[in-house]
C-alpha cells in the first residue's frame, strides 16, 4: 500500500516490549487509541500494557485491512461519482470473506482477540469475535460447548442434576 | 492456528476467565434458553445468565411433541401445548433473575409468524411491566395484545429502539414521553392521525420509522427529527381517503414509500428539502381503482439516489410526467420491473428530467400479458427521445428472456448504444 511520506506515524508498544508503527489512520481504529490521540496530539509512542504482541500484530492486521477497504470505496465513489452498486456488494462479500478467514482461529487467541478489542475499543473487531465465539456455543450440547472452550466442569454429578432439576422449564428441550 | 503462542496450548478454559460483561455479550447472540442452559458449564457459568442485560424469547424456539394433523379440532392443542411450554419459560426467567438492568427485550409471541394467543395477554403484560422497571432501552415485540399494551410502554424514559409488531390499535395511548426514542417500526398497526401527531410531539429525537402493513389512518406527518422514514400501508381508512396528504419532514434524508393501489388518497405533498435519497414503489393496479396522479415526484426533485420499482411505475410516469421536475441533482437511477412493452419511449422521455445522471440501472422485462402477436401487427414503432445528458458513466441492464425477444428489444438496444458508453448486460432477470 502507498502511503504519503507526509502521514503520522504512531508506535504501538506491547505488554512483552514489541514495537509496531502503524499509520495515525490505523491507530485510529481503536478508539481508545483515537482518544489518547484528541487529548494529546503530539503523542507518538502508546504503551498498551494488557495487549501481547502476537495478538497485538493481529488487531493491527484486522484494522489495516479494514481501513484499506473503506479507502478503497472511497476512492472508487470519488472516481465514480457514485458507487456502482455490484461492486460495492463484491468489496463488501470481499472483506466479510476476509473477516471469515481472519476467525480462523482457535478459542484461545479468539478469547484473547475478544478482550484486546474490548480493550482497544474496535467494535468491528468485538462485535466479530463476539458473534464467532457466540457461534460455537449456538446448537450445543453443554458437554460440546465444554469440549470446544476446554471448560472444567467443577460441579459434580449432582450438583448438575441438582441444577438441571431446579431448572427444568429450561432443560425441557433436551435430552 | 500458529498464530497462537505455543506456550498458550494448555487446556486453560479462556472464556471463562473472560469478564462477565463480555461473557453477556457473547450470550446475547443466543435465544434466551441457549444463554440459560449455559448454567450446568460450571460454577462460573451457573448465575451468569441470572444478570444477563439482554434475553431474546421466541415462542417459535419451543418445540410441542403432539402432532398436529390437518384437522380443525385439534389445530389449538399443539399451539396451547406450546405456547404453554413458552409462558412457563418465560415466566420462570423473568422470576429467577437477579435484580439487574434488562436492556433489551424481545418477545415474539407470534407462532409462525401470524398467531398469538390472547388469553394470555394478562401474563405478557406482567412480562413487559418488569420490563419497563429494568432500565429497558430496546424493545421489540410481536403480540396481538389488543389494546392492551401497558401505558408505561409510551412513557419509558430510557427506551432507545422500539418494534411493536402486530397491535390493531394505540387508541388507548393517551400521552406519549418518550425522550430517547431514536428508532420505531410499527407493524400491522391502524394509525390515526392523532395518535401519529402525539408520536412525533412526544419522541423528538425519533430519526427512524418505519410503517409496515399498517392501516393508513393519518394524512399529515410533522416531524423536525426524522431521518430515516419507510412507509408502507395496506389499506386506508375511510375518513381519509379523501384527504390531501402531508409529509413535512425537513431533516429527512431517506424516504421510501410503498404506493399501494389501496390507499388510493389523493395528492400527496412532500415537503423534504435535505431528502437525499427515495425508493418509490408502484404495485400493479387493479384495473376498477382509477389513477389520477398523485403528485409524488415533484416532491423528490432534490434527490440524489432514486429507485423506482413495481409494475405501478408506469402508470405513475404515465401520469406525472406532464408535471415532471427537473432531477437536476439526481446522480443515480434504479428502475426496476417496469414493463417496458411499447413504454420505452415514456421512460426515454423520464430520462431527459434527469440530465446529470451519473449511473443507470435498468431492470427491464415485457408482461407476457401483452405479448399477443396481433397487439404487435398494429403498432407503430415507437418514437423515442435520444438521452441528452452528458454525465452518464455506467449503465447497467438487466433483462428477461421475454423482453429480448420482443419487437422493442432493438430499439432498446440502439437506445443504450447511442448512449456511447460501454454497459453491463446480463439477461439473467426473470
Amino acid at each position: 500500500m502507498a502511503r504519503s511520506s507526509t502521514e503520522n506515524m504512531i508506535t504501538l508498544m506491547s505488554s512483552d516490549g514489541e514495537e509496531f508503527m502503524v499509520t495515525e489512520k490505523v491507530a485510529r481504529e481503536c478508539t481508545t487509541i483515537r482518544n489518547m490521540l484528541e487529548d494529546d496530539c503530539v503523542i507518538t509512542n502508546i504503551p498498551l500494557p494488557n495487549v501481547t504482541s502476537d495478538i497485538l500484530s493481529m488487531v493491527i492486521e484486522y484494522c489495516m485491512e479494514h481501513v484499506a477497504a473503506a479507502e478503497k470505496a472511497a476512492a472508487e465513489t470519488a472516481e465514480k461519482g457514485s458507487s456502482s452498486a455490484p461492486a460495492a456488494a463484491k468489496a463488501n462479500k470481499d472483506l466479510e470473506e476476509w473477516d471469515k478467514a481472519f476467525m480462523n482461529v482457535d478459542v484461545y487467541t479468539l478469547c484473547d482477540l475478544i478482550l484486546a478489542a474490548n480493550y482497544l475499543n474496535v467494535s468491528g473487531l468485538l462485535d466479530l469475535t463476539i458473534q464467532t465465539a457466540a457461534n460455537l456455543i449456538k446448537g450445543k450440547s453443554p458437554e460440546q460447548i465444554r469440549k470446544t472452550f476446554h471448560i472444567q466442569n467443577d460441579l459434580s454429578l449432582e450438583e448438575e442434576e441438582k441444577i438441571r432439576s431446579q431448572t427444568p422449564w429450561a432443560f425441557e428441550k433436551s435430552e | 492456528m500458529e498464530r497462537a503462542a505455543k506456550s498458550r496450548r494448555d487446556e486453560r478454559d479462556m472464556i471463562s476467565s473472560l469478564p462477565d460483561c463480555l461473557i453477556h455479550l457473547i450470550m446475547s447472540f443466543l435465544t434466551a434458553q441457549e444463554a440459560v442452559q449455559t448454567c450446568v458449564l460450571s460454577k462460573r457459568w451457573q448465575y451468569l445468565w441470572t444478570t444477563l442485560p439482554f434475553l431474546d424469547f421466541d415462542v417459535r424456539n419451543f418445540k410441542c411433541d403432539i402432532k398436529s394433523d390437518d384437522n380443525e379440532w385439534d389445530f389449538d392443542v399443539p399451539r396451547i401445548k406450546k405456547f404453554e411450554k413458552f409462558r412457563d419459560f418465560v415466566s420462570t426467567t423473568l422470576l429467577l433473575r437477579k435484580a439487574s438492568d434488562l436492556h433489551k427485550l424481545r418477545l415474539s409471541c407470534l407462532d409462525d409468524g401470524r398467531y398469538s394467543l390472547h388469553q394470555y395477554h394478562v401474563i405478557v403484560k406482567s412480562w413487559i411491566l418488569y420490563a419497563l422497571k429494568h432500565n429497558l432501552q430496546v424493545f421489540k415485540i410481536g403480540f396481538d395484545l389488543e389494546g392492551s399494551l401497558p401505558l408505561g410502554v409510551f412513557n419509558c424514559a430510557s427506551l432507545v429502539d422500539a418494534s411493536l409488531s402486530s397491535f390493531i390499535s394505540f387508541d388507548h395511548v393517551k400521552v406519549i414521553d418518550l425522550p430517547c426514542l431514536r428508532r420505531l417500526f410499527l407493524g400491522g398497526t391502524k394509525l390515526n392521525q392523532e395518535f401519529v401527531e402525539k408520536l412525533f410531539s412526544g419522541c423528538p429525537m425519533l430519526e427512524f420509522l418505519q410503517l409496515e402493513d399498517c392501516c393508513k389512518g393519518f394524512s399529515a406527518i410533522n416531524s423536525q427529527s426524522l431521518k430515516y422514514l419507510k412507509m408502507q400501508c395496506a389499506c386506508v381508512c375511510d375518513e381519509t381517503e379523501k384527504k390531501m396528504e402531508l409529509i413535512n419532514a425537513p431533516n429527512l434524508l431517506s424516504f421510501c414509500y410503498d404506493m399501494c393501489p389501496f390507499v388510493i388518497g389523493d395528492k400527496i405533498l412532500l415537503k423534504m428539502p435535505l431528502l437525499t435519497s427515495a425508493c418509490i414503489f408502484s404495485d400493479m393496479r387493479p384495473s376498477d381503482i382509477p389513477y389520477n396522479g398523485k403528485g409524488i415526484l415533484i416532491g423528490l426533485s432534490n434527490v440524489q439516489y432514486l429507485k423506482l420499482s413495481g409494475g405501478g411505475i408506469k402508470e405513475l410516469l404515465e401520469n406525472e410526467l406532464l408535471s415532471c421536475p427537473e432531477f437536476s441533482n439526481l446522480k443515480n437511477l434504479s428502475v426496476r420491473g417496469f414493463c417496458l412493452h411499447h413504454r420505452f419511449n415514456l421512460l426515454a422521455s423520464f430520462l431527459n428530467h434527469c440530465p446529470n445522471l451519473e449511473k443507470l440501472s435498468l431492470c427491464c422485462y415485457a408482461c407476457s400479458c401483452h405479448m399477443t402477436v396481433q397487439e404487435y401487427g398494429n403498432q407503430e414503432p415507437l418514437v423515442i427521445a435520444p438521452y441528452k445528458g452528458n454525465q452518464l458513466k455506467t449503465v447497467e441492464v438487466e433483462f428477461s428472456e421475454f423482453f429480448k425477444r420482443s419487437s422493442d428489444f432493438p430499439q432498446f438496444v440502439k437506445y443504450l448504444q447511442d448512449l456511447n458508453l460501454e454497459f453491463e448486460c446480463s439477461d439473467q432477470y426473470e
